[in-house]
């Protein structure tokens, strides 16, 4: 240890406690890599994975207050980090810095049963949250498939979804008030109420930024009772293009189904003949309704009217209720795509929908005719609905690929590049709510083109050291 | 268990997050190099040269309680306590085990034989029951053993303790060091073989899995026909029979039931101890918010408090948590470890006694 590194450790022991720096390669190792699959693939090449200079676990925003001061002050790279359990690199320490491990910020503040709103810490994880919250008669109703492994403060972070996001929204609906550590260590704290007329509401700054403005220490977070009645079914359009409209008018009818999820031909074919041996072709819908029994029944019948008109078969309830009681189960291994070494990345998009499938296509032609020579292949389903659009959900698999490391990062970065590419060029967005990170950075210039440099302005205004996780959101400089 | 063997579950863990919100260790110190993707990923580190094992790291290993609860979690039960074992023992066998579990060792391995004290009778050949009190009651609780001792004599049966109880091995096994754990379970197999009772009753979880499910599994056999019960399911039985009265009172409060990872998880006992208490108190214990199979560890597990006790009073305090949540006043558990570990963490805000204790409270005189 040199003299650097134990005055900083003498410092950051005086702020959250010595037995809560940690410096030891024990926890470095384990939070070297996250869900990305460069950060994965890199363990097992020469490149080494950034360390950061030592991982610190604050207890509260006081705590948080002077960190971030400390590395304003000696202009030290600060990276907070929620489950860490991101797809894009975004908790990881690029150049080194301290990590701020938000998780013993964990706790419950306040549960408020008449405007239905929880005040909570951004380090719990979402399950725990979720467990606290359905034993008193509640839900968030934010249950993405990380539900288990990422922190709240991750989720505000990437603009997290979830699968009910059709009728429930982005976590940035979610939220009401947010509390924010600035870069220069001031408190930000947004007005109570969301939906206000004061001005801009400033805190939609923080959703999505990914740690580059501020460290997130407190969020109002709107509840909603157990719903009275869950209901499910599955549909079986003839072709992609009819799933799409067909969801259009459930969605522009004000249906408001909690669970809609259309999968493309390939992805349909595995689901039910690899699932269920159902020898039957099409694209499978997956709709679901929760909320009061009288308006769940009706619903049901109104969206199976639009599905019926439309070509589709109905096939009943049972799949669609399997899927929802065994939904995490394909994210364990041997079943999630990380156990396996290969390449992949999701892509997630959102589009009006006058230009939704042409994206689709072109993003599967994009990869599937552009890496021929690799067998790439692109997967998609369509998940978050809205009126006036829908964010589908596509990644890329590449089993067989170069084996030198260098060689493998370019065409992964390859793939990557002209898949959102062609979706952008084809009037798509980026919907990365997995997070942009390291991932995609380089992107972000091409997504806002000349616009983005009001987030070059809000960086250097609200960051002037550049202090606040440098590198990510391709905010580079 | 070798690493080797292992290799399959550091494959599907090392990326995997999905258990870790559920890690008693993990959830008390928020470290992710305790869970199994962390340990997953030390290992494959280990395994692919980029890091070599030092105490720091072996460390880690014994921050685990070998609960299981990541397993019972985990959609596909993976087998992450196993390679938490394996790893352990690759740390012995690299000579990099920290100092406290040398110390642990050291003293499990130097045994003292037991004879129950004055008190205890002796058990006598093909006796029908013998109380196996095991090594941390007998030094560490020994009012649990005198419980345990009242219990056993009001019911009428011919019981006694080994003239020199030895250990199971069920420590150093959880410490790394199986060998010397199956020479310990070599020689208190030969003990009971010579007695030859018709039934061992214990109290300890950790010695009760070590005889049915451990001594198998390294070749160490009791004589045939000999039934290895823990003191939940004999009382339980004897209570049946109308061997086991009760005084019938009901003074106990609000009684919760705490399931050893132990007994319950590994070996799949959560009714006996739930039915024994009924008896007792007349009702149902109360749940506890994540009871019998998704009951969180007290922190004791695996000799956690003899090697990482800072770890292991966090843990137990998250535990003892429950049981205040759900309005408990007395806690009752099955394992003497259990039972030290929350009884620390209540600091008298709860009353948390044995099985066999409170049992013993109310057997009628």
């Amino acid at each position: 240890m040199n003299l650097h590194q134990a005055i900083l450790e003498q410092e950051l022991e005086s702020i959250v406690g010595p037995e809560h720096v940690v410096t030891e390669p024990a926890e470095m190792v384990a939070q070297a890599a996250d869900v990305w699959w460069i950060t994965r693939f890199l363990l097992a090449s020469d490149i080494e994975l950034p360390r950061p200079l030592a991982i610190v676990y604050p207890a509260d925003k006081e705590q948080v207050i002077r960190l971030v001061r400390f590395c304003n002050e000696h202009k030290v790279a600060l990276i907070p980090r929620g489950g860490g359990a991101g797809d894009s690199g975004g908790a990881v320490p690029l150049t080194g810095g301290i990590v701020v491990d938000m998780k013993r910020m964990d706790k419950v503040l306040e549960l408020n049963e008449k405007s239905l709103t929880v005040r909570v810490q951004p380090g719990i994880l979402h399950a725990d949250l979720e467990e606290y919250v359905n034993r008193r008669g509640y839900t968030t109703n934010h249950l993405p498939a990380s539900l288990t492994t990422s922190a709240l403060g991750g989720f505000i972070s990437t603009n997290g979804t979830g699968v009910l996001s059709s009728k429930y929204g982005k976590i940035s609906d979610m939220v009401h008030q947010l509390e924010v550590v600035l870069p220069d260590g001031r408190l930000f704290r947004s007005l109570p109420v969301r939906l206000h007329s004061t001005g801009p509401d400033y805190s939609r700054l923080f959703f999505g930024a990914e740690g580059t403005l501020g460290v997130i220490t407190e969020a109002l977070v709107k509840i909603h009772p157990l719903p009275e009645k869950r209901a499910f079914r599955t549909f079986l359009l003839p072709r992609l293009r009819e799933g799409i409209e067909a969801g259009r008018v459930i969605m522009i009818q004000g249906l408001a189904p909690s669970l809609l999820r259309l999968y493309d031909e390939q992805d349909t074919h595995k689901i039910l003949r690899g699932q269920y041996g159902l020898g039957v072709e099409g694209c499978c819908l997956l709709l679901g309704f929760d909320g009061l029994e009288r308006l769940v029944d009706v619903s049901l019948d109104v969206a199976t009217e639009i599905l019926l008109a439309s070509g589709a078969q109905d096939l009943g309830p049972e799949l669609t209720q399997n899927w929802w009681d065994n939904r995490y189960r394909s994210y364990y291994p041997p079943n999630d795509y990380i156990y396996y070494p290969w390449m992949t990345a999701v892509m997630d998009t959102v589009a009006p929908y006058e230009k939704l499938e042409a994206i689709y296509w072109a993003m599967k032609s994009a990869v599937e005719e552009g890496f021929r020579e690799w067998h790439a292949e692109f997967h998609a389903h369509f998940s978050h609905w809205y009126d006036w659009g829908a964010s589908f959900y596509p990644s890329f698999v590449i089993k067989e690929y170069p084996s030198d490391p260098r060689q493998a990062l370019r065409l992964y970065n390859q793939v990557l590049d002209r898949a959102l590419r062609t979706s952008l060029e084809g009037g798509g967005v980026i919907n990365e709510h997995h997070g942009i990170g390291l991932r995609m950075g380089r992107l972000m210039k091409e997504a806002y083109g000349e616009q983005y440099e009001l987030a070059r302005v809000l960086k250097r205004a609200l960051d002037p050291n550049n202090i606040m996780n440098p590198g990510k959101l391709g905010l580079g400089e | 268990m070798r690493l080797a063997d292992a290799e399959e579950t550091i494959r599907a863990c090392r990326f995997c997050f999905m258990c870790r919100y559920a890690c008693p260790t993990f959830v008390a110190t928020k470290r992710e190099s305790v869970t199994p993707r962390g340990y997953g990923l030390l290992l494959t580190a280990i395994g692919g040269g980029k890091q070599a094992w030092t105490e720091d790291i072996a460390r880690a290993f014994y921050q685990c309680t070998l609960c299981g609860l990541c397993r019972e979690r985990c959609e596909y039960h993976w087998a992450e306590d196993d390679m938490v074992l394996a790893a352990r023992g690759e740390a012995v066998c690299q000579g990099h085990v920290p100092e406290a579990v040398r110390v642990a060792a050291a003293s499990l391995l130097d045994e003292k034989p037991w004879a129950g004290g004055a008190a205890l009778p002796r058990c006598g050949p093909h006796a029908e029951v013998l109380y196996l009190a095991g090594c941390q009651a007998r030094e560490r609780h020994p009012e649990i053993v005198e419980a345990t001792a009242r219990a056993l004599s009001s019911l009428g049966v011919q019981w006694g303790v080994l003239a020199e109880e030895g250990c199971c091995g069920g420590g150093l096994y959880d410490l790394g060091f199986a060998a010397e754990a199956a020479l310990q379970a070599q020689r208190l197999a030969s003990q009971i073989s010579e007695v030859g009772p018709a039934a061992v009753v214990t109290g300890c979880p950790h010695c009760y899995r070590c005889l049915k499910e451990l001594f198998p599994a390294w070749g160490v056999a009791l004589p045939p026909g000999i039934r290895v019960l823990h003191t939940a399911e004999f009382l339980g039985e004897m209570h049946a029979a109308g061997r086991l009265r009760l005084d019938g009172r009901e003074e106990e409060g609000c009684v919760g039931y705490h399931d050893p990872c132990m007994l319950g998880r590994k070996m799949g006992v959560y009714d006996a101890p739930r039915a024994l208490i009924r008896a007792v108190t007349g009702s149902a214990p109360q749940e506890l918010v994540h009871s019998g199979a998704l009951a969180e560890c007290c922190g004791a597990g695996a000799a956690t408090f003899l090697v990482e006790p800072d770890v292991a009073r966090r843990v137990a305090a998250v535990r003892l948590e429950r049981a205040r949540e759900a309005g408990v006043t007395t806690l009752v558990t099955a394992c003497q470890n259990c039972r030290a570990a929350l009884q620390e963490a209540a600091a008298g805000a709860l009353q948390v006694v044995d099985l066999a204790e409170l049992v013993a409270r109310h057997c009628a005189r």
